[in-house]
């Protein structure tokens, strides 16, 4: 068996060493291009109006989940440190929103705005605040401590039902304006619930969202992705490399890690807030069902099949994980015949597209180009027994 | 304070604890011999409560469904380390991580789709009662009342409160009852029984005394009268946990201390390349520790189960997976003895937290008490403050990796 595995993946390395930077990236290429165009074009689709309804929902959770997979990639992509708790971001994001744009005295015609990045840069509070203890660590160790300050932040939700509504969240809140436009609900949630398959399986509806919203939200994906890419470039980027590449010659190099660390944390955190506070207006249910452990899994998981490090990668990633979990939902019959896949049935998918991918192509499928440092197929010698990097 | 309260909860913790201690070995010999947290553990734990309730569900006697269910269960692991970890053992150990939470995701979600959603209860342990007469007449014409009864309750036996089998013992009736069915269940049909057949019989009467394995390890062991509300009682039940637990520690040290494949995983964990070097297999010895981490936590996960005698779901691991894994490190990851230290203090914690200091904390903050949920909260934040404060945990060595 595992000679099976060790094979087969080293046939998959020479094909991709042999084609690389060719046809693969320009297949890549391909899909990103259709992504783009179907983002642009999804709600001006000529098509009856259930279906466009449908297919520009999908496009937006997509666009959505990529603003905190773009996030996640900041500080797991760049700064090379596996952030397990991104959902903790996203979620107090969602929540100081939501909790802020029901107040009486946030009722004003760009209310919706200020609670979004309100809402942003109290996440990035709290990744300062997880960030500056973490400072020191790294690898398995900063991972969990992410994992369990995510739960902690969990825990406190659930808890303080005064402020958070408990376990259940919010619900079904009323339609959300922004200067004269009605961006979610009202009549958008009307319509879909009348056409009525598109309820979400497992309680609350499925809201329908403007154009208004929809641009709105792929102009924030936008803005992110250029931030990005000045980021990358910038002088504070490349420290981020440097320091994913080995920390001890970054620091000996010159690199301030404290303040390239903590950047990275503030900027990721803020980003995962705006994004949380998205997708919890647009599906209408902020709850800690939604933002659990398996969030911050499913957005990795995403990023990892896209290639960790690389923009192009984390949008191709999300938009395959969740517009195919998406797809799947999807009842289709022809003739008599219904097909359907169990729910649930997906994220036994996600878990094991995760193994697969770490197994047979541990870079994802669009890793950065620049970066075969971090390529293992190209550095050390592959051999089955240990390794070798890791003597004590 | 009430002392016998706290005698109670210190008994929970530590039965909490062993649990724990036993999840906790397996992700410290797995960290210590390749540098992975095996995510997958808390599903393995899992698994084990499964592979236990269904093994006593389809009639193997309890007493072998925990060894069983353990054999299964390290064929579990030594299947995950070769199909999910062996190929990853020379790629980055961020990959490892990542596989390793694919692998748990995939359990969890396999573990829902078999055995849907909602959690099951531990299925009683083989209802039994031992029916004898009782009353004045008891004497002349008990034989022929039990043999009454056993007829009855034959004719009962295709029903779904039936008898699996009714056998005459001496002066009295030994009834049992089928796999699946509770102490509940069969008490009903004892009492129904009973009014059937007594109706013209003034001179008898019936006693049922429980002889099922359940009704045995729900008594008292020991009781201690503290002067509190309640004495405080140590259940056979919780007798059989902690020895269950000291025994499988016992023999775990004994492998890795004193046998030839103990001195290789120790070497293997100390230096896989000169391990190699010395004629060690050394994915053999990797799967041996997959495969005694994986035994101790299906036993963990039986345990649980006979402990709180419900609860049994597809997501029982989380949690208890992440604060094994706190016990981990706090004992110092790595070490064996360590691990089961980390497990006694981190249940102390949870039952101690959930119990008082959720309360006192609450009461000084704002004047109520804050939600039990908290006592997670307080692990996790253990944890964090080990990871920070001294990563090498309580009986760590100086030289284990630093963070």
């Amino acid at each position: 068996m595992g000679n099976v595995i060790v094979a087969a993946r080293s046939a998959c390395d020479r094909w991709w060493r042999d084609t690389t930077g060719k046809p693969a990236h320009r297949l890549g290429g391909a899909i990103l291009l259709l992504l783009v165009v179907g983002s642009l074009l999804a709600p001006l689709l000529p098509l009856p109006m259930q279906y466009r309804a449908r297919i520009s929902d999908i496009f937006l959770l997509c666009i959505l989940y990529s603003i905190v997979a773009l996030a996640l990639n900041i500080v797991t992509g760049y700064t090379g440190l596996l952030d397990l708790g991104v959902v903790a971001f996203a979620s107090i994001g969602a929540y100081t929103a939501t909790i802020l744009y029901d107040r009486p005295w946030m009722q004003f015609p760009g209310s919706f705005v200020v609670v979004l990045i309100v809402g942003g840069l109290h996440a990035a509070v709290w990744g300062l605040i997880r960030g500056a203890p973490t400072l020191r660590l790294s690898g398995d160790y900063y991972a969990i401590v992410t994992f369990a300050f995510a739960e902690i932040i969990r825990v406190i939700i659930r808890s303080e039902s005064w402020l958070t509504g408990g376990g259940a969240g919010f619900k079904n809140f009323p339609s959300i304006n922004a200067w004269g436009a009605k961006l979610v609900g009202g009549e958008y949630s009307g319509m879909l619930k009348s056409a009525g398959q598109w309820e979400y399986p497992s309680g609350g509806q499925w809201f329908g969202s403007s154009p208004h919203f929809y641009y709105l939200c792929l102009f924030v994906l936008v803005l992110t992705v250029g931030v990005m890419r000045r980021l990358e470039k910038s002088r504070m980027g490349r420290a981020w490399f440097a320091i994913k590449a080995d920390e001890t010659s970054a620091m000996t190099s010159g690199i301030d890690l404290t303040t390239n660390k903590l950047n990275a944390f503030g900027i990721s955190a803020f980003i995962a807030g705006v994004g949380g506070a998205l997708l919890g207006f647009k599906t209408g249910t902020v709850s800690t069902n939604v933002f659990d452990f398996w969030f911050s899994v499913v957005v990795l998981c995403g990023l990892v099949l896209g290639g960790m490090g690389s923009i192009r990668g984390a949008l191709v990633g999300t938009y395959l994980v969740y517009g195919l979990g998406e797809v799947l939902r999807e009842q289709v019959t022809i003739g008599s015949i219904v097909l359907e896949v169990d729910d649930r049935a997906r994220f036994l998918m996600f878990g094991a597209l995760l193994v697969v991918v770490m197994v047979f192509r541990p870079q994802g499928f669009l890793p950065r180009k620049r970066s075969s440092a971090d390529d293992p197929s190209r550095t050390a010698e592959r051999s089955d027994l240990y390794h070798l990097e890791d003597r004590a | 304070m009430d002392v016998s309260l706290l005698a109670t909860q210190i008994v929970n913790a530590l039965t909490l604890g062993g649990i724990y201690a036993l999840i906790a070995v397996g992700y410290t010999m797995v960290y210590g011999i390749i540098k992975l947290i095996n995510f997958a553990h808390g599903e393995i734990y899992m698994m084990g409560a499964f592979t236990g309730i269904l093994l006593v569900g389809v009639g193997v006697p309890f007493f072998l469904a925990l060894p069983a269910s353990m054999v299964l269960c390290a064929l579990l692991g030594i299947f995950i380390d070769r199909l999910a970890y062996r190929p990853l053992r020379t790629a980055p150990r961020l990959s490892a991580l990542i596989t390793a939470i694919g692998v748990s995701l995939f359990l969890q979600n396999l573990a829902m789709l078999m055995w849907s959603a909602s959690e099951r209860p531990f299925p009683d342990l083989y209802p039994a009662f031992m029916v004898r007469p009782t009353g004045a007449d008891a004497a002349s014409h008990g034989d022929q009342y039990l043999d009454n009864v056993a007829i009855k309750l034959t004719e009962r036996a295709g029903a779904s409160l039936g008898p699996r089998n009714t056998t005459r013992d001496g002066d009295g009736l030994k009834v049992e009852f089928p796999l699946g069915s509770t102490s509940g269940d069969a008490r009903r049909a004892l009492r129904e029984t009973r009014r059937e057949t007594l109706a013209d019989m003034p001179g008898l009467d019936l006693s049922a005394d429980e002889q099922s394995l359940d009704h045995f390890l729900n008594k008292p062991a020991l009781s201690v009268d503290l002067g509190g509300a309640r004495p405080v009682e140590i259940r056979w039940k919780v007798v059989f946990i902690w020895a269950s637990t000291i025994v499988l520690m016992a023999l775990l040290e004994a492998v890795v201390q004193r046998t030839r494949v103990g001195k290789a995983m120790r070497a293997c964990a100390l230096d896989k390349v000169t391990a190699a070097l010395m004629g060690i297999d050394v994915n053999r010895i990797i799967a041996l520790t997959f495969a005694l981490g994986s035994a101790m936590a299906a036993a963990a996960g039986i345990l649980f189960g006979l402990y709180r005698g419900s609860g049994i779901g597809y997501r029982m691991g989380f949690h208890p997976g992440v604060i094994a894994f706190a016990a981990a490190v706090l004992g110092g990851i790595g070490n064996i003895r360590g691990a089961m230290l980390g497990g006694l203090v981190l249940g102390i914690v949870q039952v101690i937290s959930s119990a008082y200091i959720t309360d006192w904390l609450g009461n000084w903050l704002r004047g109520a008490p804050l939600s039990s949920n908290y006592a997670f909260a307080f692990a996790f934040g253990l944890l964090i403050l080990v990871i920070l404060v001294r990563p090498t945990g309580l009986l760590g060595r100086g030289t284990t990796e630093r963070a």
